[in-house]
């Protein structure tokens, strides 16, 4: 657990928020908490791998609304939820939507800190491989607009030779691209690229 | 007497003296001045007057004092003229009464004994009393005669020989209004040419025969014709001669009105026996019919004339004839009467064996010293007929009005539709009646009332199938059985049963409410089932019908508010149990958190004291608050929202068990009601009393459901526990109580697969917050009693 990694507890209850820092403290993670929602919403974006430690019952905007609201703007932290009572509806709608996990009050200490764990890996991992795809994005975009074309075509699986008839080329024109563009993507063979494009495309190239 | 006075006047003094002493007369002899000298024995005999007493005064004390100033004046005229003097006038006796004498005075001459003669006066009293009244009686006896004549109702008068009337009374003169003398006038003055010479004719007849003439006649008198018997009769005198003629006449005017009256209303009376719409029959005192009007031929159908000389029994029904014979030959015998003569009620017999009811009337009378009696017979079918409409009416009034009285009640169904069909066999004539209800699958009619000869509800006919037997084919078909002929109808399956009970109809109807059948009702009845009663059965069945559907839409009505209410609270509890949870949770994660957090800085040794003492105090300070919670919320349960009033725990009973009627019915629980006569009212909510109640209620029914070897059967009771507590208690027959009898109040605990586990918890909940206990014991031999106590008002509760 390098890279200063945080925890964010958003609970309306001093006591819990408190007792909760305490005890991440003790496994030495850094938290941050937070009185309500838009208390929470309303902070700098972490760097490093964090995740949300969240009441349901909030006054304002509930739990459940955070998650939704978070959702909506694409920040993609994990969230662990906490509820006074097994309410299983609820629990189930939020775990569809995401959550690592739905811990009962009082729950062990262990449970809330597996679970914690989990989230950071999960985030630390989706980290990484959002930084591999800005990179990727970035390559790419210093192609030029006629290697990026042909990149394109040579991923959806044409030949060099029907690559230079659809951009009205000579097939030696195509290979020459190519091969440039590949240089600039640092894509050792063609599957390497291709699986380069495809990290790029599942990634909508904007950073959180 | 004067004279023999005159010729005396030469006898010896002496001796006239002694002759006036000895006369029978009263004498008196005075001097010229009018002193008495001597009075004789007479005189003294007769007045107790003695000279001396007279003392001068002789007429003033003795004449009669009306007469007595007439006496004076008369003696003083004769006396100054010298005349002689003779008078009339009553003269006191020494009884005191007067007597009449005639009075004469004599002057005469007495030589007196010296030489010398004195002049006298003698004067005589002799008695005429006898003479005077003999003359008044004569005088009274014509005015009596006249006054008899004058007022005679009959008409006298006495006419001479030429018809000239000589008499003629007041009577008379008013008949035909004569004023004045009628004496000397003729019949020609008097009357109209034919009349006077229809009177003269009868005179001359007199004249002629010489004998009294009698006659009946008419005359025009003053207010019109008079019919009269007239008798004239000739008077003679002494020569034998007729000199005048007598009549009497007197009216028979009213006689002969009276006479031609009743000649008309004979008449009158054989015209209306003849025409009579009764039969009129006269027997002999032999019971044999005399006489029968031609009425007797339309009511009995017997041709009048061929009943003559039949006894009067032929017109009796058999039952009637031994009855009529005793009774007559007692009449007869002893004068006593077996029946009311006047408007008797009895049966006849018409020619055909037909039998109807009539009414008779009867008198007797004499004739030749025998007996005839005449009977009046009236013919009361129709009237009897009608009585019967208006008593089928009043029936079904009375039915419909017990109905209707009966859904007015706030009772149970069961109790409302009983009392509906002990109406039915009251004013209906019904052997039993019973009403069933349709389940609420429309599958399965069920027994709800039973009056008469059955009133048990259970046994076969408590569930029958719809479409099944005769009641099921009547709530399928929807369409009213009937039948006069209990044994001979196919739909009738006990006919053994039937004939050994005599029954003689059926009559079930479908309970509809426009197009919903909502039960049957139905009747068994000894005597056959008349239009009028099939009439008063469907329109109390329709009255019947729209009463079960009003009490399921109200019962629907209390249970859902019942419902609502118990849900809104629930959901009270609900959001309770939550906000317990919540509020509750965070403390103790606050403390779970902060243990652990301490406990994993323990093992790793890296607990500082500084840290433990911070967080221990948050530990109790949370600790602290979570308790603080749980007091806030118990504050809270106990200020749930209650609205209480004091009411009648029974009342509140009787209300929820006419809402679990249907529940109980459906599950076929037999309910069992001991409830404490009088109870003192209790202080608490009535919502709340309710739904513990029905809580308790159902639970009961949902532990008999799975009962099926024994009956199912529900005590509610009411009473005062030993310690003056009002304590009601639901007994049920269910599976009873787990041996986890004291986890039922707790919240969420529940043995039933459907249960929420809040029911007894919020009922002891409700319970104790009106100061009370909610528990349960085992019933004894099978399943479970739930008590509940409240404070008896007056007590700690207020």
């Amino acid at each position: 657990m390098t890279d200063a990694e945080v925890v964010f507890v958003v609970d309306d209850d001093s006591s819990v928020r408190s007792s909760l820092k305490f005890l991440l403290s003790t496994v030495g993670l850094q938290v941050e908490s937070f009185d309500s929602a838009d208390a929470f919403l309303r902070r700098k974006s972490a760097g490093a791998p964090s995740c949300l430690v969240l009441d349901v019952r909030l006054p304002g905007l509930s739990g459940i609304d955070i998650q939704r609201e978070l959702a909506a703007r694409d920040i993609r932290i994990p969230i662990i939820f906490l509820t006074g009572h097994g309410d299983i509806s609820m629990s189930v709608r939020a775990m569809k939507a995401g959550a690592v996990e739905f811990l009962t009050k009082p729950f062990r200490d262990q449970d809330l800190l597996d679970a914690v764990r989990i989230a950071l890996e999960q985030d630390r991992a989706r980290r990484e491989q959002e930084k591999e795809a800005t990179v990727l994005r970035q390559r790419f975009d210093s192609l030029t607009s006629r290697e990026q074309q042909v990149i394109s075509l040579l991923v959806s699986g044409m030949l060099n030779k029907q690559i230079a008839g659809q951009l009205g080329t000579a097939e030696s024109t195509v290979k020459v691209q190519r091969s440039r563009a590949m240089e600039k993507m640092h894509a050792e063979s063609l599957v390497d690229l291709v699986r380069m494009i495809e990290k790029i495309k599942s990634r909508t190239a904007r950073t959180s | 007497m004067t004279t023999e006075a005159q010729s005396t006047q030469t006898i010896n003094p002496l001796d006239l003296r002694d002759l006036i002493e000895k006369m029978p007369a009263l004498a008196v002899c005075a001097l010229p001045d009018g002193s008495v000298e001597l009075v004789n024995h007479a005189w003294r005999e007769y007045t107790g007057c003695s000279l001396q007493q007279l003392s001068g005064r002789v007429w003033q004390t003795t004449i009669h004092p009306d007469e007595v100033e007439r006496f004076i004046d008369e003696w003083t005229v004769t006396l100054a003229g010298g005349k002689p003097f003779q008078t009339e006038a009553r003269i006191r006796g020494t009884d005191g009464r007067y007597r009449w004498f005639l009075i004469m005075k004599a002057l005469a001459v007495t030589p007196t004994g010296g030489g010398e003669s004195s002049l006298r006066t003698l004067i005589t009293c002799v008695d005429i009393h006898e003479r005077k009244q003999a003359e008044a009686k004569l005088q009274q006896g014509e005015e009596l005669l006249q006054a008899f004549f004058e007022n005679s109702p009959n008409l006298v008068f006495l006419k001479d020989r030429q018809s000239g009337y000589l008499y003629a009374n007041l009577q008379f003169k008013k008949a035909f209004q004569i004023s004045g003398e009628i004496r000397g006038k003729t019949d020609d003055q008097l009357f109209s040419p034919e009349q006077a010479a229809a009177f003269q004719a009868v005179d001359r007849q007199v004249l002629q025969t010489g004998s009294l003439v009698k006659l009946e006649d008419v005359a025009l008198y003053e207010d019109g014709l008079h019919a009269r018997i007239v008798q004239k009769f000739p008077l003679f005198n002494a020569e034998g001669e007729i000199y005048a003629i007598g009549g009497a006449v007197t009216d028979i005017t009213d006689r002969k009105r009276e006479e031609s009256a009743l000649r008309y209303s004979e008449e009158n009376y054989r015209l209306v026996v003849e025409t009579a719409p009764d039969a009129v029959i006269s027997i002999d005192e032999r019971g044999a019919i005399l006489l029968a009007n031609p009425a007797t031929a339309r009511i009995f159908g017997h041709d009048p004339a061929e009943l003559i000389g039949k006894p009067l029994t032929v017109l009796m029904p058999e039952f009637l004839r031994k009855l009529h014979e005793k009774g007559f030959s007692r009449y007869l015998a002893t004068g006593q009467r077996h029946i009311n003569w006047q408007g008797t009620e009895l049966t006849a017999l018409r020619k055909n064996g037909q039998e109807f009811p009539v009414e008779i009337s009867f008198g007797e009378v004499s004739r030749d010293g025998h007996k005839v009696f005449t009977g009046f017979v009236r013919d009361i079918s129709e009237r009897k007929q009608a009585e019967e409409m208006r008593a089928a009416h009043a029936r079904q009034m009375a039915v419909r009005a017990e109905v209707s009285m009966a859904f007015g009640k706030e009772e149970s169904l069961r109790t409302i539709l009983g009392e509906c069909s002990e109406a039915i066999v009251r004013h209906l004539d019904a052997a039993f009646a019973r009403i069933w209800t349709l389940s609420d699958d429309g599958k399965m009619l069920e027994l709800q009332a039973s009056a008469g000869m059955y009133t048990h509800l259970d046994g076969p006919h408590s569930h029958i199938p719809v479409g099944r037997f005769k009641i099921g084919m009547i709530a399928q078909s929807r369409e009213p059985h009937l039948t006069n002929d209990v044994l001979n109808d196919p739909r009738i399956s006990d006919r053994v049963w039937a004939e050994r009970e005599g029954m003689a109809s059926f009559a079930g109807y479908p309970l509809c409410v426009g197009d919903r059948t909502v039960g049957v009702l139905a009747m068994f009845s000894r005597k056959p089932v008349t239009p009028e009663t099939t009439e008063t059965l469907a329109s109390g069945a329709d009255l019947i019908a729209h009463g079960i559907e009003r009490k399921h839409a109200q019962q629907a009505l209390q249970m859902t508010q019942i419902e609502l209410a118990r849900v809104s609270r629930l959901t009270t509890m609900g959001e309770l149990a939550a906000s317990i949870a919540h509020e509750v949770n965070q403390p103790l994660t606050a403390v779970t958190n902060n243990g652990s957090a301490c406990l994993r800085l323990l093992a790793a040794s890296k607990l500082e004291p500084e840290v433990l003492r911070r967080v221990l105090e948050e530990i109790v300070a949370d600790g602290t608050r979570a308790s603080a919670v749980i007091a806030r919320i118990r504050a809270f349960i106990k200020k749930a929202p209650a609205e209480k009033n004091k009411l009648d725990i029974n009342e509140v009973i009787q209300e929820v068990l006419i809402i679990a009627d249907r529940e109980l019915n459906e599950n076929r629980v037999r309910l069992d009601r001991q409830l404490a006569k009088t109870l003192p009212l209790v202080l608490a909510d009535r919502v709340q009393m309710q739904q513990v109640l029905l809580n308790l209620i159902m639970n009961g029914i949902e532990a008999m459901a799975a009962v099926t070897n024994r009956p199912r059967s529900l005590c509610m009771q009411s009473r005062i526990d030993d310690s003056g507590d009002i304590l009601v208690a639901v007994h049920d027959s269910g599976t009873g109580l787990s041996s986890e009898t004291h986890r039922l109040f707790t919240p969420f605990y529940t043995t039933k697969a459907h249960g929420m586990g809040m029911g007894l918890s919020i009922s002891r909940s409700l319970v104790e917050s009106h100061g009370g206990r909610l528990w349960a014991e085992p019933n004894s031999p099978h399943g479970a009693v739930f008590c509940f106590t409240l404070p008896e008002p007056g007590g700690s509760e207020s």
